[in-house]
């Protein structure tokens, strides 16, 4: 009886997801890599650090942004652009991934640059088929930018 | 045809399996998520911006949210014990169950925080399956207390049972309907275009601009998204693998093809798309037929049985042979009682005394080399593959004469009503085995 109430509740949750195309984690419908993709342009926001002299270093490697990744952040500041509290959404991703990033470079987690701030990009690359310009956007556009004030001080 | 689906269903879910098998499954498991998740940090999600903050359903539901830095560690070490408890079958059911619920919450936390990845969710529902089922009954220190504490009703091991059987075939119901769902997925959103279309090189190429939780290991992709034809064909196995998934649970031919095709599949993309799958690749233990393994084990090590002669009338040979049995998973070792089965140990082994039978543990191999006392004990761990946890310890320099002694002093004051016990020095016999 408790084996056929588990499978009921595991494959029904699960087939439920599936009819619906909805996602009830950890039930999920798998959507991912889903979509039709026609362009071989693509945009993505993604943060730069920037040193106290001005060179920009773009913070992908997850060393910089533990607990969160790359795409982790890309894809929720995309979600977050769509919000009506954008501005400020932005605003507290910016500080806070400037805080976490000097507190683990202080405490050895990373040997990056030390940060004066932190900018937020929209950037557009046309697919090349060696990734030959993967560091090099074709444009991007300033969103927003944090600077707290002395380089590398936590704010 | 409905009594011959009613036949099938019943066989599928509860055809008789032995105990040991789930136990396997669950120590490897267990142990496979402590290796993965044993050093993992969660504490730093406490000081992730609220702005990420999208509690996935289950945390809604129950009402989570963020623990603070401290209450996390604290959460993620009672986590990483419960999976130790678990992976050792101590205290099996309460610590399968405590690492269930710390596994929902800490793999649910990531999840809320801004995106859904997918590589975990089936350990959350394999956890929930192992606390469920009766995991701890083989392959456990529960299992080997109780043969121990109560060995009179527990001198057998518990016998196959379809107990044993749901739990493994749920786990594969869930992978197929995952994989399933992967492929339905994109045939809902996409048709076959997904197949068709340029789709599969754009992925392929967009993978290497840095876009995933990890990039990819080699440049290969790039060579594959070059070629319209190859892309198209490698999305084309995709759709087939992912669809056609759930034919592994009916047919054991689509099981060899299938399962081990979608673990190399996951494993291109994480080296050619960068997409991270290790947990969920370790969910594949549960398809592997132990059984079957075991026994081609013990032909490819040629691993012969062994006859076990112990004393039926002392109080602390009779725990010991209930611990043997049950970590005998391969059947190798019989156990001999020289008190009742005096006869038939005769009609075996001529050659042997009784009293000296009585007097300490004789183990006699296939070759009818008879080993006694600790190294009947060595003797008895090469041939249990459970036993081979152990064996480098009864191997490590000084170890003979330290368990020597150990077993002496043991033998020399075990409880016994039959007869008195003497603890004469253990000497190598010969005699046949049958």
């Amino acid at each position: 009886m408790q084996a056929y109430a588990l499978i009921g509740f595991l494959v029904g949750g699960h087939a439920y997801d599936l009819w619906r195309d909805e996602e009830h984690w950890p039930f999920s419908q798998y959507p991912m890599f889903s979509a039709l993709e026609t362009s071989r342009e693509f945009t993505a926001l993604r943060l730069y650090g920037v040193s106290a002299s001005g060179v920009e270093l773009p913070l992908l490697a997850y060393s910089y942004l533990a607990p969160l990744d790359q795409c982790r952040v890309s894809t929720a500041l995309s979600w977050m652009a769509r919000t009506a509290d954008a501005e400020a959404r932005f605003a507290d991703v910016l500080r806070t991934v400037h805080q976490r990033y000097e507190r683990r470079r202080a405490a050895g987690d990373h040997s990056g640059l030390a940060l004066a701030g932190v900018r937020l990009y929209r950037s557009r690359w046309t697919l090349q088929p060696d990734a030959g310009n993967a560091d090099r956007p074709d444009a991007r556009e300033l969103v927003m930018a944090f600077e707290p004030g002395e380089p590398g001080a936590a704010p | 045809m409905s009594a011959w689906i009613g036949y099938w269903w019943e066989t599928f879910w509860f055809a008789p399996a032995p105990p040991w098998t789930l136990g396997f499954c669950r120590l490897t498991f267990y142990t496979g998520l402590l290796l993965f998740y044993g050093r993992e940090d969660f504490t730093g999600w406490s000081e992730v911006s609220r702005a990420f903050w999208q509690p996935v359903w289950a945390f809604s539901v129950l009402g989570f949210d963020v623990l603070s830095s401290r209450a996390l560690r604290i959460l993620q070490t009672i986590w990483v014990i419960s999976l130790a408890l678990a992976a050792a079958g101590l205290f099996t059911r309460p610590s399968t169950l405590v690492a269930f619920a710390g596994g929902l919450y800490l793999l649910g936390l990531p999840h809320s925080f801004g995106q859904t990845y997918h590589f975990d969710a089936l350990v959350v529902f394999i956890l929930l399956i192992l606390a469920a089922a009766r995991s701890g009954d083989a392959c456990s220190v529960d299992a080997l207390v109780r043969a121990v504490r109560e060995p009179a009703s527990h001198a057998d091991p518990p016998p196959p049972s379809g107990d044993y059987r749901w739990p493994v075939r749920l786990t594969w119901v869930m992978m197929a309907l995952i994989f399933f769902a992967a492929g339905a997925s994109k045939l809902r959103h996409s048709g076959w275009e997904w197949i068709a279309s340029d789709t599969m090189a754009i992925v392929l190429t967009r993978a290497y601009y840095h876009v995933s939780d990890a990039d990819p290991i080699v440049p290969f992709g790039l060579w594959l998204a070059a070629s319209p034809t190859l892309s198209r064909a490698l999305a084309a196995a995709t759709i087939a693998i992912e669809v056609g998934f759930p034919l592994a649970l009916v047919s054991s031919t689509a099981r060899a093809v299938l399962v081990p095709s979608a673990a190399l599949m996951l494993l291109g993309i994480r080296v050619l798309m960068g997409p991270t799958f290790g947990v969920f690749l370790l969910c594949n233990l549960f398809w592997v037929p132990w059984e079957r393994l075991g026994r081609l084990l013990r032909v490819a090590l040629r691993l012969r049985r062994r006859a076990v002669l112990y004393d039926g009338a002392c109080g602390l040979c009779r725990p010991t042979v209930n611990v043997i049995r049950r970590l005998d998973i391969l059947h190798n070792v019989d156990a001999l009682d020289c008190v009742h089965e005096w006869s038939r140990i005769e009609s075996r082994f001529s050659a042997l005394d009784r009293t000296e039978a009585l007097t300490r543990m004789h183990v006699v191999d296939a070759s009818g080399r008879v080993t006694t006392g600790f190294d009947a004990y060595r003797s008895l761990a090469r041939a249990m593959p459970l036993g081979w946890l152990v064996l480098p310890l009864l191997y490590v320099p000084g170890a003979r004469w330290a368990g020597t002694r150990l077993y002496e002093a043991i033998a020399s004051r075990r409880p016994r009503q039959a007869c008195a016990v003497s603890t004469m020095p253990g000497m190598a016999q010969h005699a046949r085995i049958e």
